[in-house]
């Protein structure tokens, strides 16, 4: 990055090319909508590449990739519907952008693990997480991020975190030994 | 008890990697393009050239940093040789020996000082009649003729140095020779880091000089990038044939892990594949 900043080109590419597929699994899984994602990923890149000489080199990498992945991700939501959340429900009044899902039987997760390999599985459980609880075992999972860091991001406590990763990865290990 | 639920977890975490991995979920080749083109354009910008100096996807229409020396250089030779020629006007005192006087003192000091004791006495400026303000004018240029010359000469050779330092599309213009001579002018031009700068520039003279004067094209840089994956990255089909006949090592992974024939098989390049192929790569 600090190459980059100095105006080194191949530098950057090398970056994207690391942490391309990351940044984009993560937004996908989000985002659930692959043309929103391919929108928010070059909305963050253009935001990394535009933003080389505030990177502080003494700040992890990935975290500011992803605290930027994350924001531009809450923006887009936002953008789409004002009024609604990420999982398509009804905004009430100061309710946060990332509200967790109605029950939709057509997508009971026990249901998609039922029908498809365990691999895929894994995926669609990660799918029918809350949607924050989603989105902080993603920034674990995929931006290997800590608790403080994913907090900080976020912008929510370190507890409430540490809760909604204990309760992600609760559902996760009940849903797959079901499935298993 | 709770060991064994952070070895859960974090088996939990690394199936999901594992499945998310295989899944290769990547985004369009369009959003990719767009925002490798938007690096590039702020790599230009953060580094203060013009875009088609960095990348060389198209040659510079105009090399200002090249006009900009010369048109430098010519207002700086117009100040001395004004410099050397107004006094002459102004001095009446000065002796008028258009066609057998000495250069001027300072070059003769600068160029031959060991023949200054022979050369012919300066008959004293009272001797002889004071001319007229344009025949001194006339007969100043001519003194100063020799003296411009040299000024010509040296202004230019400046010039050229800074021009080939300053832009890499200056040594692009240069000649071959001209390249070889940079490449020796400055140390710095020899070492590894200015091989990677050449074939970062796209500079095929400056990085065949370069190779010739024994250039380590296996030496990386922070990110472990070598030259030749570097010239893969930028598509360059004749870097890469180049810095192969050198010996540059087609396996070298960079930080990343990646290397130069998985770099050339994911844009598709497959002459470039084939000639890595060819020397060794696997």
């Amino acid at each position: 990055m600090v190459r980059f900043g100095r105006g080194d080109g191949a530098a950057f590419e090398t970056l994207y090319r690391r942490h391309e597929a990351r940044v984009f699994r993560f937004l996908l899984r989000t985002l659930r909508d692959e043309a929103g994602a391919n929108d928010v990923m070059q909305d963050v890149w253009f935001a990394v590449a535009r933003g080389a000489d505030r990177y502080a080199p003494t700040a992890k990498f990935t975290t500011w990739l992803f605290t930027i992945a994350h924001h531009r991700m809450v923006d887009a939501i936002r953008a789409r519907r004002p009024t609604e959340t990420m999982d398509g429900s009804a905004e009430s009044g100061d309710a946060p952008v990332l509200d967790l899902p109605p029950a939709d039987a057509r997508t009971e997760p026990l249901a998609a693990l039922q029908r498809e390999d365990r691999a895929a599985a894994i995926l669609r459980a990660v799918e029918q997480l809350p949607a924050e609880q989603r989105c902080a075992f993603l920034l674990q999972a995929e931006g290997e991020m800590s608790v403080e860091e994913i907090a900080a991001a976020t912008g929510t406590s370190f507890e409430t975190v540490k809760s909604r990763l204990r309760y992600a990865r609760t559902k996760l290990r009940e849903w797959l030994t079901e499935y298993a | 008890m709770t060991q064994q639920s952070d070895d859960r977890d974090a088996g939990t975490i690394e199936r999901y990697r594992e499945a998310s991995r295989r899944e290769g979920a990547a985004p369009s080749a369009s959003t990719r393009a767009a925002i490798l083109a938007e690096g590039r354009r702020m790599a230009a910008r953060n580094s203060g050239a013009p875009i088609s100096h960095r990348f060389g996807t198209m040659r510079p229409a105009a090399n200002r940093s090249r006009w900009k020396l010369i048109a430098g250089g010519s207002v700086a030779f117009a100040g001395l040789a004004a410099l050397l020629v107004l006094p002459r006007v102004f001095e009446p005192s000065r002796p008028s020996l258009a066609g057998s006087s000495p250069p001027p003192r300072e070059v003769v000091a600068a160029t031959a000082p060991s023949a200054r004791p022979t050369e012919p006495e300066v008959p004293l400026a009272a001797e002889r009649a004071p001319l007229p303000a344009p025949q001194r004018f006339a007969s100043s240029l001519a003194q100063s003729a020799t003296a411009q010359r040299q000024i010509v000469a040296a202004a230019s050779r400046a010039s050229d140095a800074a021009s080939d330092a300053a832009s890499d599309a200056a040594s692009n213009a240069a000649s071959p020779a001209a390249g070889a001579a940079a490449g020796k002018r400055g140390s710095s031009l020899q070492s590894d880091t200015s091989l990677w700068s050449a074939v970062s520039a796209g500079d095929s003279r400056r990085t065949a000089a370069l190779l010739d004067q024994g250039a380590d094209s296996r030496q990386s840089d922070a990110l472990g990038r070598t030259p030749l994956l570097l010239a893969v990255m930028q598509r360059r089909a004749d870097l890469v044939r180049l810095l192969l006949a050198h010996g540059a090592d087609p396996n070298a992974r960079d930080q990343a892990g990646e290397t130069p024939l998985e770099r050339a098989r994911h844009d598709g390049r497959a002459d470039i594949v084939a000639m890595l192929q060819a020397a060794g790569a696997h």
